[in-house]
């Protein structure tokens, strides 16, 4: 029984990441990624 | 365990493969930036190849309205965690490998105390979740990521010291944030010499996702209490200073299978 449960918590997860991958916009998380991010080293 | 001195080298450079960068001060702004990679490595690092997961998930939930992408984010997370628990911090972290390296300068060595590992579950829910996603300005926009803002050490060591140092950026006039972040790195850099992992233990809000999914995740770590002696081998060979045979599938194992290598019953196996 027990170890059903990882497999379970990997296919919700995986809905999760293809879901939102599908429907959200990654332009926030890419745009911070290719910019300098002031704020995530302490200038901003 | 060669083998995961290996495996960490090689991940250090899949992660941050664009060392030239480091000369000019720009960073890599390839499509492979949209991916956040499964550790604590900055995207405002040089070198990096992929979005930090933590910076990924605190810009995604700072996007109002709110934006769908913070699922992606979070189910990649989850994916990770219940495949292996914490493998990644004992495998794959750079900022891990950073802190193997610094304990084995000969130094004395401190205990880090047992209440101060729930440190990173208020960073991971004040710093990571809540300020991002409720302080907003008076625009309504997020106010920033705070974790990376006021805490990371990483994305100091990783990002601003290299980017200062080449002068891509400039000091501000009031440079409060990046003052107290170089306190910090110094501090946890210092902490680093003489206890195991203190930055994982304490204050590594991806160790504390991943440490939830240890109990449940698809590799477990288990110990035959039959031919367990309790000799404490495991406990002093453990990066995360842990007693395993009080439980493999504690939040803080980071599943480096030191133990398994170290045990001299035999004791510590791996279980799927």
């Amino acid at each position: 029984m027990r170890r059903v449960v990882p497999w379970v918590l990997i296919a919700v997860f995986l809905g999760l990441a293809v879901a939102g991958a599908l429907t959200g916009s990654i332009q926030p998380v890419f745009q911070k990624a290719i910019r300098i991010c002031r704020e995530c080293i302490g200038i901003g | 365990m060669k083998i995961r001195r290996i495996v960490q080298s090689i991940a250090v450079f899949v992660f941050n493969p664009w060392l030239a960068n480091f000369l000019s001060g720009k960073l890599y702004t390839g499509r492979l930036k949209q991916a956040c990679v499964p550790v604590l490595n900055c995207h405002s690092c040089p070198a990096a190849t992929g979005a930090c997961p933590i910076g990924g998930l605190q810009a995604a939930l700072g996007d109002k309205p709110f934006n769908w992408i913070t699922l992606h984010v979070v189910g990649l997370l989850g994916v990770v965690g219940a495949i292996g628990g914490r493998f990644a911090c004992g495998w794959l972290c750079p900022f891990g490998y950073l802190q193997d390296g610094l304990y084995k300068v000969p130094s004395p060595k401190l205990r880090v105390p047992r209440f101060l590992e729930w440190g990173k579950y208020a960073a991971l829910a004040v710093l990571v979740v809540a300020l991002p996603l409720l302080w907003v300005d008076e625009f309504g926009y997020s106010t920033g990521p705070w974790f990376c803002r006021v805490l990371c050490p990483a994305g100091t060591l990783e990002g601003a010291v290299p980017l200062l140092g080449v002068g891509a950026e400039e000091i501000p006039e009031r440079p409060y944030y990046l003052v107290v972040k170089v306190a910090i790195l110094v501090f946890f850099l210092g902490w680093m010499v003489v206890s195991k992992r203190p930055f994982c233990r304490v204050a590594c809000p991806l160790g504390a996702v991943y440490g939830l999914f240890n109990r449940h995740s698809l590799v477990q770590l288990r110990v035959d209490a039959a031919r367990c002696v309790k000799c404490d081998v495991c406990r002093r060979t453990c990066p995360m200073d842990l007693r395993v045979y009080e439980g493999g599938d504690a939040s803080g194992c980071i599943r480096c299978l030191s133990c398994r290598s170290a045990c001299p019953k035999g004791a510590v196996r791996i279980e799927t």
